[in-house]
């Protein structure tokens, strides 16, 4: 009993720890993602705000910022965490590198969920006079709500995974308790314990995120 | 109120470029209820498309009440949308919105006041008899159902015109009458101005007063309906009158090979069928008429009835008949010669 007790103090800080940068860092992702996702989507040829040059650029961009392993990009952008956030240690450093990585994902998300929103939908709407912002919040944006919820859901999910990477130097939370009591010294239980903690928060947030997407799908 | 001048359009594809259009020059008046009909591929979404801009035309002007549609910047272009209700044949609403959400688009989008829209809401689905289905969803309603969504919403700024682009393909024949009826109860309403693209001869029949019949791009023919129903001038306008009447027609084509033969359709619309015109001509020529098979029709209101006849006698007194029907404002169509 008081081994279970000094389980959860010890994994408790923790856990909040990982809850605040998980949350911020989906917050800050899905904010600029989504508004990559929607300016790739209407810049594409033949869509309400044709740019193909603009598109181009920022596809690449995207796939670019994708393929930077999560671990260096971490590093490489310790400047840009101390310039915005005063230091490149503790949670709050790990946020900014946690929403630049999943930005790009997010956007690709976003990206495929709205092109799957029926054209004719959009051409209805075009037709009884939308601008462009009606139609992207009118239309594309709750057409494709269940499939963003989804997109966020695994997105989360994706966070959690490099947040705990993201404690593995120095950012806190779940990861680091698991590296410095279960690697460093051989804590077994410790390990355990974080990795059952992380399975329930999974399992919780997939659970929620089918739900909402099962709620908010009228088709 | 409508004027096409030398329409234009062109698509840009991998295997090079099609035309779509070809030089399309119609007018379409105030109130009528104006049909294009053709064969898929001829060219009709395009040209519907163009007249709200949903595809910009190569060259050529499209002016309401003056105004080239073509040339209005972007703002001005969405103010004339919203005088233009557009209806489509998959219906195109919102699937995760209400039915009421659906007609209410149009006004959000023009920012009315809320009980504004409340209460034109309820009016439109008061029209088209959708009250209880105000709060389902498109998913949940049938097709008929969703399409007089989609009139309600294309009603919902009070426009001007509605294009209509094969709003009845995807619905079954009772449903069709229903939605074509709709149609027509709105237009005499409201004075609306409806363009009503098909691919079926029993929409123009039923709806139209005046028909462009396109082909490859071109309007091969246009005018009243009812003229060219007695009359048609091309083969692509006959091929859409080949009712199932004209097929019944042709069936007597085998025992008429020969010159002292000949049978024909006569088609007797208004005036025409008040008088004995078969009687007179009989007396008139020397020739026999046999009767084959008749039927009346009901096009826009007027009733329309069909002859088959087969006409006896030498070449000349043959002639003399057709003429004298001719005469008389019968149309005319040779099954056989
Ligand atoms: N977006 C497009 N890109 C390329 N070609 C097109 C496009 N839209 C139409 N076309 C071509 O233009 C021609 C006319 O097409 P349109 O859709 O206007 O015909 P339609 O009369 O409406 O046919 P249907 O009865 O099948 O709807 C066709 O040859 C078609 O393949
Ligand atoms: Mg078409």
């Amino acid at each position: 009993m008081s081994e279970l007790q000094h389980l959860l103090e010890l994994i408790l800080p923790s856990f909040w720890e990982s809850l605040y940068m998980v949350f911020f860092s989906t917050l800050f992702s899905v904010i600029i993602g989504s508004i990559l996702g929607v300016i790739l989507v209407i810049t594409e040829r033949g869509h309400i705000c044709e740019k193909p040059q603009l598109n181009k650029i920022l596809g690449s961009i995207i796939n670019i910022a994708r393929s930077i392993p999560f671990i260096i990009l971490i590093i490489a952008i310790f400047p840009l965490s101390r310039l915005i956030v005063g230091t490149t240690i503790g949670s709050t450093a790990a946020i900014v590198p946690l929403s630049i990585a999943a930005a790009p994902f997010v956007a690709r998300v976003i990206e495929s969920s709205l092109k799957d929103v029926d054209w004719g939908v959009v051409e209805a709407s075009l037709a009884a006079g939308a601008n462009i912002p009606q139609v992207i919040f009118n239309v594309l944006i709750p057409e494709a709500l269940p499939s963003i919820i989804l997109g966020i859901t695994l997105t989360i999910i994706n966070i959690i995974g490099y947040s705990a990477m993201a404690g593995a130097i120095g950012g806190g939370g779940l990861g680091d308790l698991a590296i410095r009591y279960g690697y460093q010294r051989f804590q077994t239980d410790v390990l355990l314990a974080t990795i059952v903690v992380l399975i329930i928060v999974v399992e919780l947030i997939q659970t929620i995120g089918n739900f909402l997407a099962r709620k908010f799908n009228k088709k | 109120m409508i004027e096409i001048r030398n329409l234009k359009k062109t698509y840009q594809t991998d295997s090079g470029k099609i035309i779509a259009l070809n030089d399309i020059n119609l007018s379409i008046n105030n109130g009528d209820i104006f049909g294009i009909i053709g064969l898929s591929g001829a060219g009709k979404s395009s040209l519907v498309r163009c007249i709200n801009m949903l595809e910009a035309p190569d060259s050529g002007e499209i002016l309401i009440k003056g105004t080239d549609i073509t040339r209005l910047k972007p703002a001005s272009l969405r103010e004339s949308r919203k005088k233009i209700g557009m209806i489509f044949q998959h219906f195109n609403l919102l699937s995760n919105s209400t039915v009421f959400e659906n007609i209410a688009f149009p006004l959000r989008i023009s920012h009315l006041p809320k009980n504004e829209i409340f209460q034109r809401v309820n009016n439109l689905l008061e029209l088209v008899d959708l009250k209880d289905k105000a709060y389902a969803y498109p998913a949940q309603l049938s097709g008929g159902q969703k399409q007089r969504v989609g009139i309600a919403r294309a009603l919902a700024n009070n426009p001007e015109i509605i294009l209509s682009d094969e709003a009845t393909s995807a619905l079954d024949p009772v449903t069709t009458e229903y939605i074509l009826d709709l149609l027509k109860d709105i237009n005499k309403k409201f004075g609306i101005t409806v363009i009503v693209i098909t691919h079926e001869m029993q929409v123009i029949k039923r709806l139209c007063s005046r028909v462009a019949i396109l082909e490859n791009g071109s309007v091969v023919e246009k005018g009243d309906v009812l003229d060219i129903y007695a009359n048609p001038r091309t083969e692509t306008s006959r091929s859409f009158l080949k009712d199932s009447f004209s097929t019944l027609a042709k069936s007597f084509f085998i025992n008429t090979e020969n010159n002292k033969q000949r049978v024909i359709r006569a088609s007797f619309i208004g005036n025409s069928s008040n008088k004995p015109v078969i009687s007179s001509m009989i007396k008139k020529c020397d020739i026999e008429a046999n009767i084959l098979a008749g039927n009346i029709e009901n096009i826009q209101d007027t009733q329309v009835g069909n002859l088959v006849i087969k006409i006896s006698g030498s070449e000349k007194s043959i002639d003399e008949a057709v003429a004298f029907l001719e005469a008389n404002e019968v149309g005319i169509e040779v099954l056989n010669k």
